[in-house]
């Protein structure tokens, strides 16, 4: 146990110091990625001075940010990754340059749990390594969880909110690393409002599939027939509540940081507003998320 | 001319956005805290089990401050300074504030309690905080919805409503200028109660499921039951908001 809390506080600790040292670079900031001159990769220290309410906009509203014209054309905006941008716009339109980011952010954490997953499978060993203890007592700990609440017959779910969970812990985890372009993809309204539909869609399937078509649409008629409105706006108020639950931490959390870092020109008080924001915060709000989504379903379909 | 009446009601909607919502959540997270030194004195021994439930169940209540202090920063940051607006549009920058600011009382009052009771549970029975602990996200969760409805009002009205309206008689914009500040009346005091109450169903519960835990679905069940009748007042105001932003 003390083991292993070292080793966490060891990660937390050199982030920190990674940033702490990057923040005493005034108005810099790591670029990584094409050189827009010389198209060479290259890594970078890019200086920027930019006032408070443009920093906003660029993080928070690209929308306006790109309608002000205050970049000659948006691709720029894209950092440079042309041949990707310009595939997605013949295919989706103009549009697709908003959602470029998010778009970039979420295919990137994609590929990343899906090659973490197959490296913790193929080493997984009979004597577990320090990673393969983690994610079992991780697994074990949602298996229970689902067993307590669902029922020892139910157990398949399992896998359902681990996927869950570690996705939307994941991608609240990235905004730590201190390089622009990379934000939190649950920044952005679209990707919780996605899983919130999601999981209710799940939650809804299983119930017909339990209860059988009728009894469920009677369901809705409790206690009285002229209720079944008032059921169904209930059941619009899940998705709401569940996605704008995450999306308003998140986004909360980025755009604070945002502003009381543009205000102290990026001196130590990102690391500890990262610390709140990003790691705790972010941690219990997909917690709660996954907890969400399995209540609603033990609701429907527990015994 | 206009424009000038809209900074007045941009900055007043900032301010009573954060500042309203930030009273019931310091208080509640103030009640946790001292639940918690409280009951550190009863178990030392159990000092770091405590010490963590506690800062889980404040990070959680402070997230309708949290959300307050969003709309503040969009209100103030967003751009809505440098927009020509007309008198509608101006008054529903201080409804969106209002409604946050009053949305996110109750709820922030309900988490807090809920978090104290779990406290308290816990440092009665330090063996169940595990249960304990995610019956209070739960609850929590269930109290806040109605802190996210005042959310989506609150994000409606600073997005839906348009710069300039279609009709510009004088009489026509008070009566819009009048149905915004009624939605943000209608859900600000609609969650008080929803949001308070579910907060204590989440509290009690808590304690339950300390002492007795081998019940602990059934009084799971028994707050969600509870917990969606007392909110269906919440969603009344929150269709009734929706109405009077729309119609």
């Amino acid at each position: 146990m003390s083991e292993k809390a070292f080793n966490l506080k060891k990660v937390i600790i050199i982030f920190f110091v990674i940033q702490l040292i990057l923040s005493f670079f005034l108005y810099k900031k790591v670029h990584i990625g094409k050189d827009a001159e010389t198209g060479k990769f290259s890594v970078s220290l890019v200086t920027e001075y930019e006032d408070l309410q443009e920093t906003i906009n660029k993080d928070i509203q690209p929308d306006r940010y790109i309608a002000e014209e205050k970049l000659p054309n948006p691709e720029q905006f894209t950092y440079n990754s042309k041949t990707i941008y310009n595939i997605f716009k013949k295919w989706f339109g103009n549009s697709a340059v908003l959602n470029f980011r998010l778009w970039r952010m979420l295919f990137f954490l994609d590929i990343f749990i899906i090659l973490f997953a197959f490296y913790v499978r193929k080493r997984i060993k009979f004597i577990p390594s320090k990673i393969q203890l983690l994610m079992e007592t991780f697994y074990l700990f949602l298996e229970d969880l689902v067993i307590e609440t669902l029922g020892e017959k139910r157990k398949r779910f399992t896998a359902y909110f681990v996927t869950l969970f570690l996705f939307i812990w994941i991608s609240n985890q990235v905004a730590i690393l201190p390089i622009p372009g990379i934000s939190e993809p649950t920044r952005n309204l679209n990707v919780p409002l996605g899983l919130g539909i999601m999981a209710v869609l799940v939650v809804h399937y299983n119930a017909i599939k339990k209860k059988g078509l009728v009894n469920y649409i009677k369901g809705y008629m409790e206690p009285l027939v002229f209720m079944l409105p008032l059921n169904a706006v209930g059941e619009v108020s899940k998705i709401i509540s569940i996605s704008f639950r995450l999306f308003g931490n998140i986004f909360g959390g980025a755009i604070i940081t945002v502003v009381v870092s543009g205000l102290t020109k990026y001196i130590i008080v990102p690391v500890g507003l990262n610390l709140f924001f990003t790691m705790f915060q972010g941690t219990i709000q997909s917690f709660v998320f996954t907890m969400l989504a399995l209540t609603y379903l033990s609701i429907e379909i527990a015994e | 001319m206009i424009n000038e009446y809209a900074q007045v009601t941009l900055f007043l909607g900032a301010a009573l956005s954060t500042g309203v919502a930030s009273i019931s959540a310091g208080f509640g997270e103030g009640q946790t805290a001292a639940v918690t030194t409280k009951a550190i004195m009863r178990q030392p021994g159990a000092r770091d089990i405590m010490l963590r439930s506690m800062l889980i169940s404040q990070a959680v209540t402070e997230s309708g401050a949290i959300f307050a202090l969003v709309i503040s920063l969009l209100l103030l940051f967003g751009g809505f300074l440098d927009e020509s607006v007309d008198l509608a549009k101006a008054f529903s920058f201080l409804a969106a504030g209002m409604a946050m600011g009053f949305g996110s009382m109750g709820p922030n009052f309900g988490s807090g309690f809920a978090g104290s009771n779990a406290c308290d549970a816990i440092g009665r029975t330090p063996s169940q905080h595990i249960p304990v602990t995610t019956n209070m996200l739960i609850g929590q969760a269930l109290s806040q919805t109605s802190a996210i409805f005042a959310l989506v009002v609150s994000l409606l009205l600073l997005y839906t409503v348009p710069n300039m309206a279609e009709n510009q008689e004088i009489l026509h914009q008070v009566v819009k200028a009048c149905a915004y500040f009624g939605a943000a009346f209608a859900i600000g005091f609609g969650t008080l109660g929803p949001g308070s109450g579910i907060g204590f169903i989440a509290g009690k519960t808590c304690q339950m499921i300390a002492r007795y835990k081998e019940k602990q679905s059934y009084f799971m069940r028994t707050m969600f039951l509870g917990a969606a009748v007392s909110e269906s007042t919440a969603i009344y105001s929150l269709v009734v908001a929706f109405l009077l932003i729309f119609m």
